[in-house]
């Protein structure tokens, strides 16, 4: 029974342990070790109680045996190892399910409000407790995108990407009830798939299937733009007008295919990812492309995380993968996350944790991903009958999926800082 | 009585009674009448015709045997068969017991001078038809011992006295008339017994009365139903002769059997006796003779000569010639007897000249520069060289003058390779034929230069109910639009399988194709004789109501979420359309 030298340390001082090296069995496994652990804190601190624990060694958590592990990474077995524990992320807890007409295309949430857009082309605003609260109705084709602009108070600002083209500015009187369209930013030439809000909450990027990406303002204004089409549509709606028309303040061309993804790294940078394979960083202000990266598959979604500073993209060949978005114009993935049976349809990174994305996949699963473990998911979430079409986390902590199934799930997730009754 | 008989005393007991010859005569009888025996149901067995006749006529007997035996049948002696063996069964019918032998003996001793007295009682008792023709080893012995207390007396002495080693006792053959006696059971001698088909009797015995065949014949329906239900069915043999069943009793079907086996049909005759030498193996002082050889032995036969007489008198007469000896010595063909070029204008292609030999250099002199003799490693790496490996196959040499220089050592070796260059030069051209053999592998592609090609399935477009017959992407690649069976046409966002519009014809359709022109937006939809060209109003607006106005400039103005028009074509009929389509939405019950 061959045996190991180890030393467990932490970050958390809840659970610190002596820093000295203990001779473990090599074939111990996860469960082991959380023992042990245990173990040496009841010996320490009477009022111990069992926690679970995760290990990682050298970054990677502990899956298999110990000994399998550090065979699998090339570890020596002849030092001591360190092995970092940290506490073991529960799972999500399962919260609401939302049911819609129709599927469900997009979602964002913010503390308060749940913003979904549907094919049954409304957005609806949601409470957190799932009862409806308003419905968005404006467009004539399905909604593909949508995206809280600002949200102080009383009013709010949202946006709604659609099929038709267009994209409507829409304010929302939360304490009234009465939503509004202040702009109808009218431009693209092909169904706009995606729209993004920058930093500072002034402006917003919108790609679409027609190649490119617009950028416009996002601050409604009493003015008109000028309008190039002759023929204003309109269409009879619930709300009178679809607002005032706008235009898009540049557009990036540089795509060969269309635009699936886009996301504001900073105030300044724009990532986009796009069905040509690649992943494009455009310099907002003065609209040329920065870098690019290239990929082998269709790109159908990317999310960034500014904490790791690591842009996540799903594709069509079902991974997620992790780049660097200042890496100069190569096809370098730091990481690739295979797990999905089907095409990655979204990815979020966690916003308060640095190494935890969601991604969900046509293949009805949402999974929870830590980087650390890269061979398979922390948590599968299989509660979508259809494909998973959005994915979003919030940085309270909840994690919201829809899908085709008209179905909107939350979870719970409290994710590794130890809250009492998180 | 038949039974008792066939009780097989072995020859064994016998044995002890007599003395070896007779032993050894009657081993050979018993040998001959089984051969006999198995000659077949006509043939009267053969059995000790010599047991009568043996009485000191053996060696001349065992001759007329042989004749006998020679494997002919019927060779002429069948009477003397009959007799024996009717002298036989005389003798078995009178033994009670056939165990006693030495009373069956005596009980024959007293028989043999009244045998042929005896026989015509024999043949009619004989024809009770159960007498089979007993183990004739049976009547052999009894001959035997009939035959041997005869001899005994008779000739035991003469065998005695010549019996140096040899095996054969030799009976006086005159002291029995046998050829009267062979089988007087039957007198009709060597005929077909066919002939005697239809008659109620099978020949006359020695007093030419007639022998009747048994009473009852054995029709089909006997023999069958004795093939089936006859225990011994197998051991009986019908005696032509006779007419009458005999079974075979065990010696004789042991006899037979060994007979089959390809064994001596005697079971006392050891065929593995050890061979008595009738000269000795000793060398002798003395020749066996002293005779010296003729002079014929020395010289060539008288016909011998003749015959090399007239051949030489043929090759003086010049009739015959003799053969010029052969000259031994190789032909072979001097391919490079005549170098030279003008003689070999006929094949000059292919004409390979002989390989040269390397001239002297100054390696080779007698007295050659310092700087041409090797040094001390030079000659050291030299010698532990390959012998294939070395430049030179000499080491230079110097001497002070021509006289000093010894004879060369290598001479035959080089003059051996010369030879070997030679002939073993190789007489063709050889074109070498300078080909990568990895050339001529056919390079198939890598499966990542083929791709993209599907792998996995990533999406399912459900919503057709039939078969689905056609499909069809759009330019742009957002779209696909599909024509099913169940008369529907549906339109799919490509990236979520989402159905967006659903148009209803009722009938199959075809095809469908989307048209690759960028600017514009048109389907065209094929069922029946049909072809519908149809904008479905998805992409972009622009380039949507532009096409609208291209298909019909009065529609244009409306603002529908789809307008259909059908473009007229030759022989087809043109259908107008009235109003949009159902465009697809899905309400799902629940809320």
């Amino acid at each position: 029974m061959a045996q190991l030298q180890a030393r467990f340390f932490t970050e958390n001082k809840k659970y610190v342990v002596d820093d000295v090296p203990f001779s473990i069995p090599a074939t111990s496994e996860v469960t082991d070790l959380s023992n042990i652990i245990n173990k040496l804190l009841e010996s320490k601190n009477a009022s111990h109680s069992h926690v679970d624990f995760d290990f990682l060694v050298r970054g990677q958590f502990l899956r298999t045996s110990l000994a399998g592990h550090m065979e699998a990474f090339d570890i020596s077995t002849e030092e001591v190892v360190e092995i970092e524990y940290v506490e073991k992320f529960t799972a999500p807890q399962p919260e609401e399910c939302v049911m819609h007409d129709d599927w469900i295309s997009s979602v964002e949430a913010d503390p308060e409000w749940i913003l979904t857009g549907s094919y049954d082309k409304t957005a609806r605003i949601w409470s957190l407790e799932g009862k409806a609260a308003m419905t968005v109705a404006g467009h004539s084709e399905v909604v593909k995108d949508v995206a809280w602009v600002r949200r102080d108070g009383l009013t709010s600002l949202l946006l709604t990407a659609s099929l038709d083209q267009t994209v409507l500015l829409w304010e929302w009187n939360s304490e009234r009830n009465k939503i509004k369209a202040r702009h109808c930013c009218r431009g693209h030439a092909g169904s706009v798939d995606t729209i993004a809000v920058d930093p500072t909450r002034t402006k917003f990027c919108s790609g679409s299937w027609d190649k490119m990406l617009k950028l416009w303002s996002a601050v409604p204004t009493e003015e008109e733009d000028e309008v190039e089409e002759p023929n204003r549509p309109r269409k009879k709606q619930k709300t009178d007008k679809l607002g005032l028309t706008r235009t898009p303040l540049m557009t990036l061309s540089g795509h060969t295919e269309a635009v699936s993804s886009v996301l504001w790294t900073d105030s300044e940078e724009i990532c986009s990812a796009s069905w040509d394979h690649t992943i494009k960083m455009w310099d907002a202000e003065t609209g040329s492309q920065k870098s690019n990266l290239m990929g082998s598959k269709v790109f159908n979604c990317v999310s960034y995380s500014p904490l790791c500073r690591r842009l996540a993209s799903g594709s069509s060949d079902r991974h997620v993968r992790l780049w660097d978005p200042r890496a100069k114009d190569g096809s370098m993935v730091l990481l690739s996350l295979t797990s999905h049976t089907g095409w990655v349809t979204a990815v979020d990174w966690s916003p308060s944790h640095e190494q935890q994305l969601v991604s969900g996949s046509l293949d009805n699963i949402v999974k929870l991903w830590d980087t650390r473990s890269c061979k398979a998911p922390l948590y599968d979430l299989a509660a979508h009958e259809d494909k998973v079409l959005c994915v979003n986390w919030t940085e309270s902590g909840i994690i919201l999926s829809g899908g085709a199934d008209n179905k909107l799930y939350t979870y719970k997730y409290s994710s590794g800082v130890t809250d009492a009754g998180a | 009585m038949a039974s008792v008989v066939l009780e097989v005393s072995m020859p064994a007991p016998k044995i002890q009674q007599e003395p070896k010859d007779t032993m050894s005569k009657g081993k050979k009888e018993t040998a001959k009448r089984k051969n006999t025996e198995e000659e077949g149901d006509q043939m009267p067995i053969f059995d000790g015709k010599d047991g009568t006749a043996i009485a000191g006529d053996d060696g001349d007997l065992s001759d007329s045997e042989e004749s006998v035996y020679s494997g002919l049948e019927d060779s002429g002696s069948d009477s003397d068969d009959v007799d024996d063996e009717e002298d036989e069964d005389d003798d078995e019918d009178d033994l009670e017991d056939e165990n006693d032998e030495d009373i069956s003996v005596e009980g024959l001793e007293i028989d043999t001078d009244d045998n042929k007295i005896d026989d015509g009682e024999a043949v009619n008792n004989s024809e009770t038809g159960e007498k089979s023709t007993k183990t004739l080893t049976k009547k052999n012995k009894n001959k035997r011992e009939k035959t041997t207390n005869n001899a005994e007396e008779k000739e035991k002495g003469e065998k005695v006295s010549r019996d140096g080693g040899l095996t054969l006792p030799r009976s006086n053959e005159y002291d029995e008339d046998t050829s009267d006696e062979e089988d007087i059971r039957n007198t009709v001698g060597n005929i077909p017994m066919e002939w005697y088909k239809d008659y109620p009797h099978i020949g006359y015995d020695l007093d030419g009365k007639k022998i009747f065949k048994p009473i009852r014949n054995k029709d089909e329906l006997d023999e069958f139903l004795d093939k089936m239900e006859n225990p011994d069915y197998w051991r009986t043999v019908h005696d032509k002769t006779t007419g009458t069943d005999i079974r075979l009793s065990d010696e004789q079907v042991d006899l037979v059997h060994r007979l089959q086996r390809g064994q001596f049909g005697d079971v006392n005759f050891n065929e593995y006796e050890p061979s008595v030498d009738f000269f000795t193996n000793e060398v002798m002082i003395h020749p066996v003779t002293n005779r010296p050889m003729d002079k014929r032995s020395f010289i060539p036969s008288l016909l011998d000569k003749e015959k090399v007489s007239k051949m030489v008198h043929a090759i003086k007469m010049g009739w015959i010639k003799p053969r010029k000896p052969k000259d031994s010595t190789p032909q072979y063909y001097d391919l490079w007897a005549k170098e030279d070029p003008n003689a070999i204008l006929g094949r000059h292609k292919m004409h390979v000249p002989a390989p040269k030999m390397r001239l002297p250099g100054h390696e080779e002199s007698y007295n050659p520069p310092p700087e041409y003799l090797l040094s001390e490693e030079e000659r050291l790496a030299w010698e532990q060289q390959d012998a294939e490996d070395r430049k030179l196959n000499f080491l230079p040499q110097k001497y002070e003058c021509l006289r000093a220089v010894p004879a060369f050592s290598r001479f035959i070796h080089e003059r051996f390779e010369r030879c070997l260059d030679l002939y073993l030069c190789p007489r063709q051209r050889k074109m070498r034929v300078n080909v990568n053999p990895e050339d001529l592998i056919p390079k198939l592609p890598k499966p990542k230069d083929l791709q993209p090609f599907p792998t996995t399935q990533s999406l399912v477009y459900r919503g057709h109910t039939s078969l689905v017959r056609c499909i069809s992407v759009s330019p742009t690649g957002q779209w696909l639009v599909s024509g099913s069976d169940d008369g529907s046409v549906r339109f799919w966002e490509v990236s979520t399988a989402r159905c967006m519009k659903t148009i209803e014809v009722s009938v199959a359709v075809k095809s469908v194709a989307w048209s690759p022109n960028p600017a514009v937006c048109l389907v065209a939809i094929a069922f029946n004789e049909t072809v519908v060209l149809l904008n479905p109003g998805l992409g972009d607006r622009l380039i949507s109501s532009a096409t609208d106005q291209i298909i019909s400039p009065s529609r244009s103005r409306r603002r529908s979420a789809s307008s259909l028009s059908s473009g007229p074509l030759p022989r087809a009929r043109t259908r107008s359309w009235a109003t949009a389509c159902s465009s697809h939405t899905r309400r799902r019950s629940a809320r």
